[in-house]
């Protein structure tokens, strides 16, 4: 190679390390002046936000740094304040065109700015807001139109509802966090689209979702439609969600469903009714999950068990009786949920014991505490030395 | 002789300048790649997750093997993770200290009679203990097997669907569980792992097993090791992943799908490179099964780990890398040019060939060439000076890159000195730390040729409470098996 062109490209990599370095240094400098400029600005920008919001004196601001800083002070102050004192932010933000501004960055610019527009219009909580944000709820960015519908919910609009639940349309786990928060929030309001969510057959994603935030809704309302989910649905997973979501709501019908969803064919919904089973704590269920624990799946057995544990003494007798019986993996499990059942009601035994001896007073009867009767093989249990983990081998087929 | 120094100075010349420009086409993929991250995580609803009974719970996998001094800080480090929920395993690898009894004083453990569901085959299991003060801990006891098999046992206990491996001696920050599962959020179906950065602990100041405040170490090697870090997660991992080809996710800190590591095998346990080996395990299980599948490098979750601060350390520690990166190529050979997997087999492997493997011994053969030429007066000295002086450019050319894309997108370091301290590193590495590298990995695969073996030992400071500045681990120092230390990979 040519010595002219080897030193020429020597020359210009160390000029480019040379100009990386200043700019590094540069980005530094930069940081370091935007800290400086901002406390600068920020006492003052503060003062005139107090005054606001004490004597309703509108902020003036000069240049574009001081005007983002007070956008950002307005809306940090709004997110405490109810009433007057929120009314007037929000005024301002409005006369001063903060409102206006955000609204057409709304309207161009990469998703990222679109998606940051749409947050900031939702923490203004101004009513301006709501049409350029429903228009942003058919934006080609699902970002964007997840922020959106989570800023109309923040303003609390009627149309909030319907756009968050259309959001939940093809949701990836994500936007389901994002929407469902305020779904939930919403609570009964959010019902009725939720319900219609549910009558989407053709969309069992859809389903699955409305069914998982209507549990935690837990709006008696919804029992019918999770009943028809559970019991009709072709999807796992819609039928999966439908039954736990009844597991969190409970009454009669709810139970009936669990007890036929435990010899459901797929394991996930299975261990659902298990699960919802141990938590609603009807006690005549305790045969059924009984019946119900030598599963092939891991998963349902550790369900069955420990609903079993939730179910006062129906529960322990039958989890004795799963102990004793022939099913190798049922019995593993039974017995370590009532090792561990045994090991905490001793513990609390000792605690109250202890507590008596502190206040001078009479001492727990042995065998009772916490309104827990410690069976007798379960004491000894207790108190015996304890066993290493027992293993058990591959899933049972 | 004259043609033949020709056709050699034209390889080398061609080898330099492919090692070069693709070094470069990382660091402007990973700009844009990392500012896109960047824009989307100020509308990344955090908060929202981080109370959302939708975010998917996570079993926090603790390996520990003779951690006494660290691991009850470390543990309780872990109870305040802002996530919703989680539980955190801890895996006592038979260790020969008193691990156990440190966790079972700190956090009043008591056994667990419960079947255990073994997915993976491993070492004996010789119990399972719960906190009485936590239910979110367990402590799982077994017989020692090394890391990849107390992974495979905390995999078998663990509860939930997504497991993260975290080494015992590294720090968590609070919200990188949180960013790091994101990508299982944004695609649930797709998602199989992703990976989080790891970053030099050496310096910092660190308060309850939390990172106080972030400086740059004041020693030297700790310090070049801060910019190497960099380089290789934010320029390397970040553009590998946007590529989808990422064939390492680092032992220090990954988040993984249980259901997809249980079919790929688990962690292997015969190697000393057991954390690229499952992500390439990983890649051919989903492209023989034909299902669309994601791995991502996520550059803002964060995991401090302490980095060797001794030079026989850091000789032992890059040997075992080198080994690892060996292994898992020789067992991935398979992959190697197969258009099957895409830009991993036809783009990143190949790469790791050519410039992970083969660089070390064109590096050295290069310095041997200048001893040889100015012994001889085969070769041109002042070509050959010129030439060294453009690979010393280009290398800090590439260091530099890297501290820009930390300071323009992630800026952890708050004071200019750290700053200027990591750029002076980035000049001082290319002169002497960069060759004594090179020769280490040449080593290392005498040593894989060999079939010479082992984790090696290295000393390491023990983390005081309050933590000293200025290179400052405070403390007593400890030997330690280096089965759990970092592994900012295969040398990129």
């Amino acid at each position: 190679m040519n010595d002219v062109i080897l030193l020429t490209t020597v020359l210009v990599v160390f000029g480019c390390a040379v100009l990386l370095v200043l700019l590094t240094l540069l980005t530094r400098v930069l940081a370091m002046r935007r800290r400086a400029r901002f406390l600068e600005l920020e006492p003052r920008c503060r003062e005139q936000v107090e005054q606001l919001i004490l004597s309703g004196a509108r902020p003036r601001v000069t240049g574009a740094a001081e005007r983002r800083l007070m956008l950002d002070l307005l809306l940090r102050h709004l997110s405490l304040l109810r009433g007057r004192e929120a009314r007037l932010i929000i005024g301002h933000l409005e006369e001063a065109g903060y409102v206006e501004d955000l609204a057409e960055g709304l309207s161009h610019g990469r998703p990222w700015q679109r998606a940051a527009a749409a947050d900031l219009l939702g923490r203004s909580r101004s009513t301006r807001a709501v049409q350029p944000l429903t228009a942003a709820l058919s934006d080609h960015d699902e970002d964007v139109r997840l922020v959106a519908a989570r800023s109309l919910a923040l303003i609390g609009t009627p149309d909030a509802v319907d756009a968050l639940a259309g959001a939940l349309v093809a949701p990836t786990r994500w936007a389901l966090a994002m929407v469902a928060d305020n779904l939930v929030l919403l609570g009964g309001a959010a019902v009725p689209a939720l319900l219609s969510m549910m009558r989407r057959d053709d969309d069992p994603k859809a389903v699955a979702a409305a069914a998982r935030i209507l549990g935690e809704v837990r709006d008696p309302r919804a029992t019918g439609a999770l009943l028809d989910a559970a019991r009709l649905s072709a999807d796992v997973d819609a039928r999966a969600q439908a039954v736990a979501a009844l597991g969190k709501i409970g009454g009669a019908d709810a139970v009936r469903t669990l007890l036929s969803a435990l010899r459901d064919p797929a394991w996930e919904v299975r261990a659902q009714a298990a699960k919802g089973l141990g938590r609603l704590g009807d006690q005549t269920a305790a045969p059924a999950l009984q019946r119900a624990m030598p599963d092939p799946s891991w998963w349902v057995r550790v369900n069955c068990g420990e609903a079993l544990a939730q179910l006062g003494e129906p529960g322990r007798l039958a989890l004795r009786e799963v102990a004793g019986g022939d099913d190798r993996y049922a019995a593993e499990q039974a017995r370590a949920v009532l090792t561990r059942l045994a090991t905490v009601a001793a513990r609390t035994a000792g605690e109250a014991a202890a507590r008596a001896r502190h206040h001078d007073a009479p001492l727990a009867t042995v065998g009772s505490a916490g309104g827990i009767r410690v069976p007798a093989a379960c004491g000894a249990a207790a108190t015996a030395p304890r066993p290493a983990a027992r293993l058990v081998g591959m899933e049972q087929p | 002789m004259t043609t033949l120094v020709e056709i050699v100075s034209w390889l080398a010349i061609a080898y330099f300048a492919a090692l070069n420009l693709t070094y470069a086409a990382l660091i402007v993929i990973s700009f844009i790649e990392s500012g896109h991250h960047e824009r989307r995580a100020r509308y990344g609803g955090y908060d929202v997750l981080f109370r959302s009974p939708f975010t998917p719970p996570v079993t926090v996998l603790v390996p520990a093997f003779n951690e006494e001094p660290t691991i009850v800080d470390s543990v309780r480090a872990l109870r305040f993770l802002e996530y919703g929920e989680y539980e955190v395993v801890v895996i006592d690898d038979g260790s020969t200290d008193g691990t156990f009894t440190a966790l079972r004083d700190a956090f009043e453990l008591e056994d667990q009679s419960t079947p255990i569901r073994r997915r993976l085959a491993t070492a004996a299991v010789t119990g399972v203990y719960v906190s009485r003060t936590w239910s979110g801990l367990r402590v799982l006891r077994k017989a020692n097997g090394g890391k990849a098999d107390a992974l495979n046992a905390g995999i078998n206990v663990a509860r939930f669907p997504i497991f993260c491996a975290v080494d015992a001696d590294a720090i968590l920050e609070k919200d990188a569980l949180l960013r790091v599962v994101k990508p299982f959020m944004e695609h649930p179906a797709e998602t199989v792992a992703a990976a989080g950065i790891v970053r030099v602990l050496n310096g910092c100041r660190v308060s309850a097993g939390a990172v106080e405040s972030v400086h740059a170490p004041h020693r030297f090697l700790p310090l070049v090791q801060s910019v190497e870090y960099l380089r290789a997660f934010l320029a390397g991992r970040t553009a590998w992943s946007r590529l989808g080809a990422l064939f390492i996710i680092s032992g220090a800190f990954g988040v993984f799908r249980k259901e997809a590591v249980v079919e790929a095998g688990g962690y292997r346990t015969d190697t000393v490179g057991e954390d690229m080996d499952l992500v390439l395990r990983l890649h051919q299980t989903m492209r023989w099964a034909r299902r669309p599948y994601r791995m991502v490098f996520v550059p803002d979750p964060v995991v401090w780990t302490q980095v060797p601060e001794r030079l026989h350390d850091l000789g032992r520690q890059r040997n075992r890398w080198q080994r690892g990166l060996l292994e898992c190529l020789v067992h991935g050979r398979g992959m190697l040019g197969n258009p099957r997997y895409g830009v991993l087999g036809c783009l990143a492997l190949p790469y790791n060939w050519l410039f992970e493997v083969l660089g070390p011994f064109v590096e050295i053969a290069g310095y041997l060439a200048v001893i040889a030429g100015a012994a001889t007066g085969i070769l041109d000295l002042r070509y050959l000076g010129l030439f060294f002086l453009l690979a010393v450019g280009c290398g800090m050319a590439l260091s530099i890159s890297a501290i820009l894309l930390e300071e323009t997108r992630l800026h952890r370091y708050r004071s200019p000195g750290d700053v200027a301290r990591l750029l002076l590193a980035a000049l001082g590495e290319n002169l002497g730390y960069r060759q004594l590298t090179a020769v280490w990995r040449v080593w290392a695969t005498v040593d894989y040729l060999r079939g010479a073996g082992g984790w090696g030992h290295i000393e390491r400071r023990r983390l005081a409470t309050d933590e000293a500045r200025g290179g400052g681990l405070a403390g007593a120092t400890a030997a330690e098996q280096v089965t759990l230390a970092p592994r900012p990979g295969a040398g990129d």
